[in-house]
């Protein structure tokens, strides 16, 4: 195993146990400044090693990527070599100029390197560098699909041996990388290894079947054939929002009938339907605003029309397409003007972006993000508030999707300075916010030791980020503390990361959508719409 | 393979510790999980696997944690650890929570 300073790209065919070891970690910033303070990594397990390839840095990513009989192996490496041919054919339209330059044009200044939060978190680990996963591609196609890497092998860095080990570790490893593309925002010559890394998950899935269960046969296989990635029916979603109505009546005195299935209405609002599961007070919070402000719109309780998450967009494009293309569908039948996206960052790219390029004409119905109509509900005074009633430290954090995606980066802001008078920005923000470590899917990859990588590699330097916007009132327990996400994924990583470090428990930092925010400081509602007791406990 | 004996017949678990068959779940079953996870099982714990048993049956998903907790009125971290969903899903019987829960 080699330490991870030393670690070089030969090396990644080596037969070893394995390759790197996560030795070194960014320390953390006050009060987690001290020993003790986060559990070590779980050990990994000998069944585990026997079965999975954990010789990467023994993390587990893809738990569907299992070791194959001997003769097996052969097939697996010569089905990735076609499918690493189909990426370079004319069929992979909407990413096959990005990709060739992104192969052929970097000159390793690694201004890349610098910009990614997993290499920094773990204090420069060669592994984590963001061209090394796009050094062993470009081995292995030059080695199969270059005259000169046929021949001459290592002069043209070929010098590899291929074998399952190597595609393998190149398997895990596209699952170390959050997609979060800050990498590409400050690469000189606008290359961008996120999507490089995407294409090779896309490898793995397309060619070879393999995914991560938690993305694919319990994520997009189970939406398509329930409707949620979760599970939920539509009996299951109506019952749901019975429930949330009289937690409406409860909370706020007022009664509500959420719009169902309202043909023609002006608004589609889709949520992730991990909402409904995990934090019902956020649909609950836009059907609050919603009505106050007398929009006109609906929910749909049509197969595909309820979840709006899309996790094709991680890892397969015929996964994104099938499911894009019938969300669209629900939204046409429904015969609604427009699809509003509530605070979910990777549907906002699926539906809005991503999908954009997947159909044409009458089959598209437009598509906004939530964060707009929601400002400019608050700037024409449409929702009126009283800051005073957030009288608490607020940080906001940018979920990549939304922002560095899209664009999409003041209204969320001028909301929460209009209602939080206690607001501080995290360093850096905006375009150029940190991922918050569960992007790509992370944050629902739940199987064997990967929730380790997550809490205490990808999530690392969101966490610091939020130690440093709190500063001196981390420590002050009295102090209730929010970080603002409004993203289903983000929120389940910070969820996450603050049960891992204890932060809630500790140091009484919380978190949360931006909406709850929004209910909290409304003017015409007494009681506090954000209650700060653990929801698990009456 | 994890796995837990009951009656010296053994029962799959998988790798998150949850049951491979949820057919083969009954009320040992989930006393032997509970164990494992180091929780001991009152009437209070009956009273919130009965419900989310209940639920899955109807629904084929589990309920909002929210729900169970207003419809049982009980403290489901006292009860099942600090990570409660997934211990409740556990000894209930019920698969690991899916999608961005
Ligand atoms: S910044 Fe661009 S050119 Fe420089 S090493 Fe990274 S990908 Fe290559
Ligand atoms: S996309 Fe994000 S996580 Fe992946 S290499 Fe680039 S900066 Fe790192």
């Amino acid at each position: 195993m080699s330490k991870q300073l030393d670690l070089q790209l030969k090396d990644i065919d080596k037969k070893t146990d394995r390759l790197v070891e996560i030795d070194s970690l960014m320390p953390l910033s006050a009060p987690y400044d001290k020993e003790g303070m986060e559990p070590d990594f779980v050990k990994v397990k000998d069944a585990w090693k026997e079965k999975y390839c954990t010789s990467l840095d023994g993390i587990i990513g893809v738990d569907t990527l299992v070791r194959p009989s001997t003769p097996e192996e052969d097939k697996f490496v010569h089905k990735f070599i076609n499918g690493l041919a189909k990426l370079f054919a004319d069929s992979n339209k909407n990413f096959l100029q990005p990709l060739t330059l992104t192969m052929e044009y970097c000159v390793k200044c690694n201004t890349c390197s610098e910009a990614c939060h997993i290499y920094k978190s773990t204090n420069q680990n060669e592994l984590y560098r963001p061209i090394f996963r796009s050094e062993v591609l470009r081995k292995i196609y030059k080695k199969y699909f270059t005259r000169g890497g046929k021949l001459l092998g290592k002069f043209v860095g070929a010098d590899i041996d291929i074998n399952w080990e190597t595609i393998a570790r190149l398997g895990e490893l596209a699952y170390r990388c959050n997609l979060c593309r800050r990498c590409a925002q400050t690469c000189p010559l606008g290359l961008d290894n996120g999507m490089l890394t995407r294409e090779i998950r896309k490898i793995f899935s397309q060619e070879l079947g393999i995914a991560p269960t938690f993305l694919h046969s319990k994520g997009s296989v189970r939406q398509l054939e329930t409707g949620s990635s979760t599970g939920i029916t539509k009996a299951a979603l109506l019952d749901n929002l019975e429930f949330m109505e009289e937690d409406i009546e409860e909370k706020t005195g007022r009664k509500i009938k959420i719009p169902i299935d309202k043909k023609s209405a002006d608004i589609l609002l889709t949520h992730n339907t991990g909402e409904f599961m995990a934090w019902p007070e956020n649909p609950a919070a836009f059907a609050i605003l919603f009505e106050e402000a007398g929009l006109n719109w609906t929910l749909s309780s049509s197969m595909m029309g309820y979840d709006n998450v899309n996790y094709g967009i991680w890892y397969d494009d015929n996964m994104a397409q099938k499911i894009a293309l019938q969300q669209f569908q629900a939204a046409k039948e429904l015969g609604v003007r427009r699809i509003v996206i509530g605070e979910c960052g990777h549907a906002h790219k699926a539906a809005a972006i991503s999908a954009d390029r997947m159909t044409y004409g009458e089959n598209k119905v437009p598509v906004e993000s939530c964060l707009p109509i929601l400002w400019e509900l608050v700037r024409t005074k449409r929702l009126t508030f009283n800051p005073a009633k957030n009288n608490f430290p607020v940080t906001l954090h940018d979920p990549c999707n939304v922002v560095r995606q899209m664009g999409i980066v003041q209204p969320q802001r001028n909301i929460i300075k209009t209602i939080c008078p206690g607001f501080r920005e995290m360093t850096p923000h905006g375009v150029d916010n940190y991922c918050c470590g569960g992007g790509s899917g992370f944050a629902i990859m739940q199987s064997l030791n990967f929730a380790d990588f997550r809490n205490k590699v990808s999530t690392r330097v969101k966490f610091d980020q939020i130690l440093r916007a709190f500063g001196d009132d981390v420590g002050n327990r009295d102090i209730v503390k929010y970080v603002c996400a409004p993203c289903s994924n983000c929120k389940g990583a910070i969820r996450d990361m603050l049960a891992y470090y204890q932060a809630t428990d500790k140091f009484n930092i919380h978190y949360g959508g931006l909406v709850e925010l929004m209910v909290n400081a409304l003017s015409t509602i007494d009681k506090p719409y954000l209650t700060f007791t653990d929801e698990l406990m009456p | 393979m994890d796995f837990i004996e009951i009656d010296s017949k053994k029962i799959e678990l998988n790798e998150d510790g949850f049951l491979k068959e949820l057919g083969e779940w009954n009320t040992g079953v989930a006393e032997a999980i509970s164990l494992q996870e180091g929780i001991e099982l009152s009437e209070k714990h009956w009273i919130v696997i009965t419900f989310v048993r209940e639920y899955y049956t109807k629904y084929n998903v589990p309920p909002m944690m929210k729900k169970v907790l207003k419809s049982t009125g009980l403290n489901l971290k006292e009860l099942f650890s600090n990570n409660p969903v997934e211990s409740v899903m556990k000894i209930a019987g019920l698969p690991k929570p899916t999608g961005c829960v």
